[in-house]
């Protein structure tokens, strides 16, 4: 077995997770899929770099997410689209109390709303919720991917899920009223 | 005790990530604080929720259009690549140069991004959107077009 089988063995085993991963940063499959590729193509360009003592997949995903990252800022450059307010463009509602008895609970929303209020989340928020909930990595493993402090997993993590809350409280406004 | 502990504690109770502690000390708080314990009960059922979602598999053929990108000749950097692959090759620093020097020089012509036909781009990224599950209106507005910008991105990465 030559290194590139070996290779597409690994990626057929990390697959689902970086599809799935690729699918909530980009929001949609074509987009996923030129992510899952780009990045597999750089993850084998690399595997020199590779520390075998790691999970593939962790790795996997670290990379991804640069390459989605090198895609949207050059996208931001180049057309200035409206993204992200950035870490500190929330500030103002995340420096609001945040024991609203409105919004301590799921209220039998759907998947499709859950969905779309992880859609609405900016992407530092939105990643650390992902990887900690629908891929089931240890914060440990998601500072490796967001290359950044356990500390600022911790707080991403629960940033991300007020402001979740946040957005479905509002969506079970329109529906049934504010509590 | 009255006062709340730090919020990101109940995130980090909630995904079993405390240490003990830090444990200890939230479980104290929140047998006497109705206001944390709603919290982090909301909290874990919003981890449920998020949990629960449909995952996204990957499409099957796709680690075959990849093996055949890996086997094609234009991936540039595959140069570099091989160098490092092999690390019983001795490479000089100065070779390790030149292969660097060689992916700069072998990577494909950009793409004049005047010429690109923007909005049939647009509008091909608008069909993949809609055919996700993911409700398109906010989200469309909200991010980049990957696809559109894989093809303007060529120009920037030459600067
Ligand atoms: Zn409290």
């Amino acid at each position: 077995m030559d290194r590139k089988e070996r290779f597409v063995l690994l990626l057929r085993e990390a697959g689902d997770k970086a599809y799935n991963f690729a699918f909530q940063l980009a929001g949609n499959d074509a987009d996923a899929r030129d992510l899952v590729q780009e990045a597999a193509v750089r993850a084998f360009e690399n595997m020199a770099r590779y520390d075998s003592a790691r999970p593939f997949d962790t790795w996997m995903l670290t990379i991804l997410r640069n390459v989605f990252l090198d895609w949207r800022r050059r996208a931001r450059l180049r057309a200035a689209e409206p993204l992200d307010a950035g870490e500190g463009g929330l500030a103002e509602f995340l420096a609001g109390p945040d024991l609203d008895p409105a919004e301590t609970a799921l209220r039998g929303e759907s998947a499709a709303d859950v969905q779309r209020a992880l859609a609405a989340l900016p992407e530092h928020y939105r990643a650390a919720v992902v990887l900690s909930d629908m891929e089931g990595l240890r914060y440990e493993d998601i500072a490796e991917v967001l290359d950044v402090p356990v500390g600022t997993v911790r707080s991403r993590i629960h940033m991300g899920r007020r402001l979740l809350k946040k957005i479905l409280a509002e969506t079970r406004g329109g529906a049934y009223g504010t509590a | 005790m009255e006062r709340h502990e730090d919020r990101f504690l109940l995130s980090a109770a909630a995904d079993g990530e405390l240490t003990g502690a830090e444990k200890s000390r939230l479980d104290a708080h929140v047998s006497v604080c109705a206001a944390c314990r709603g919290e982090l009960d909301a909290l874990r059922a919003l981890k449920a929720g998020v949990a629960a979602l449909p995952r996204r598999a990957m499409p099957l053929s796709l680690p075959d259009v990849v093996a055949a990108r890996l086997g094609a000749e234009p991936a540039p950097g595959r140069r570099w690549a091989a160098w490092l692959w092999e690390p019983a090759a001795w490479v000089p620093a100065g070779a390790l140069a030149a292969a660097a020097l060689w992916t700069l020089f072998a990577a494909p012509e950009p793409v004049e991004a005047e010429a690109l036909p923007l909005e049939e781009l647009m509008a091909s990224h608008a069909r993949c959107a809609v055919e996700s599950i993911v409700p398109t209106g906010d989200l469309v507005a909200a991010e980049f077009s990957s696809r559109l910008q894989s093809r303007l991105e060529a120009p920037h990465a030459r600067r």
